[in-house]
């Protein structure tokens, strides 16, 4: 899958002899394991289709992941991002890498082109106004689970409705799949809010703690290191200040708060994919797995067995 | 599904409600801070990485 993806990207890119291009596909080879490429295979060997017929939907998710993180990336005021380029050419890097997730489809058996292309065109529209309501900033706790609603599930949707697609599923069935979407979505996002910030790195997420869930719990929840905490956030860039508001993102619950709601998404994200008639559940099971395994890491390193809270949530 | 809110969830570890195990699964990891930084969470979101060694 792997390289045909890259194959994919490097054809334009000598075509156009464009660098940064083949920057872009040559980091096909570390695509990630629970990205959208590897999720759309797995969808698809889930509906019983070969590996072989999902790699068009590979291509297509991996150049509109592509272009989502390079304008993330600078939404987000980041210098430094997944290709050396200033701000205005990782944009029109981002314009061509979205268009090149509809080219690629084209090599999609013919009665699957049309859904295809309308699934990854659908994926990019509604992530591109998850983003903008993710720049306007979250007003409050009930406006930011809006927006990771918003901004993070079309993608993971999208892959796996384009994967069941690609493995042989009718359109009711790879809607019933794209479902499990949204709680991996919000399951990956929250992740994203807790590295973001219990990294030893200074992210962009403290400079806008309203848009990060656990920085968000420890400046509204009542708790006893909340005036401090208040206090570090604005120092956030000294690394001392940072480690201690790092200490009360655990301390206050911010951590536990997430670790629950990761939990919570993971959960509904089994329950998702469990309801839809497929011929194999694992392959897509055993991904929402790899991507909730910190949660239940963290669980059994204080000695909790995640099935014990299953019945104390029953 | 409603979302526990911040407030009730600090509530809850705080001991003003209690339910049984969960809570207290959440109390035992807001007093082990290592855990937190050493979790791999930064992982979660990544795209792509330079490729190591072959591709598939």
């Amino acid at each position: 899958m792997r390289r045909y993806v890259g194959d994919a990207l490097r054809r334009r890119a000598d075509e156009d002899g464009w660098d940064a291009l083949r920057v872009l596909a040559g980091m096909a080879g570390g695509i990630s394991p629970a990205g959208p490429s590897e999720l759309a295979l797995r969808a698809c060997r889930a509906a019983g289709g070969s590996d072989e017929a999902a790699y068009p939907a590979a291509a297509s998710l991996h150049a509109l992941h592509a272009a989502i993180h390079l304008v993330d990336d600078i939404i987000d005021g980041e210098e430094r991002s997944i290709v050396d380029l200033p701000p205005g050419l990782r944009a029109n890097l981002a314009l061509a890498l979205q268009c090149i997730a509809v080219e690629v489809l084209a090599e999609a058996p013919p009665r699957l082109r049309a859904p295809l292309m309308l699934a990854a065109a659908a994926a990019g529209r509604e992530t591109s106004r998850g983003q903008e309501l993710d720049a306007a900033g979250a007003a409050n706790e009930e406006a930011y689970w809006r927006i990771v609603e918003a901004k993070t599930p079309p993608l993971f949707a999208a892959a796996l409705r384009m994967g069941a697609l690609s493995g042989g599923a009718d359109a009711a069935t790879a809607d019933a799949l794209a479902a499990a979407g949204v709680p991996l979505g919000v399951l990956v996002q929250l992740g994203d809010d807790l590295g973001d910030v219990m990294g030893e790195a200074l992210h962009p997420d403290w400079e806008r703690p309203g848009d990060n869930v656990a920085l968000r719990f420890a400046l509204e929840a009542d708790h006893p290191e909340r005036e401090r905490f208040h206090a570090l956030v604005p120092r956030a860039a000294d690394p001392v200040a940072r480690a201690e508001a790092r200490e009360i993102l655990v301390r206050s619950g911010a951590f536990s708060f997430c670790v629950h709601h990761m939990r919570l998404a993971a959960d509904a994200a089994r329950r998702a994919v469990l309801a839809v008639p497929l011929a194999d559940h694992a392959p897509v099971l055993e991904l929402v797995d790899h991507i909730a395994a910190p949660v239940a890491e963290l669980l059994a390193e204080v000695g909790v067995d995640e099935r014990e809270l299953e019945a104390a949530l029953a | 599904m409603p979302k526990v809110t911040i407030q009730q969830f600090r509530a809850a570890l705080a001991g003003r409600t209690d339910r049984g195990g969960l809570v207290r699964a959440y109390r035992e990891l807001s007093v082990h801070p290592g855990l937190g930084s050493a979790a791999s969470f930064a992982a979660w979101g990544d795209w792509a990485t330079p490729p190591q060694g072959t591709s598939t």
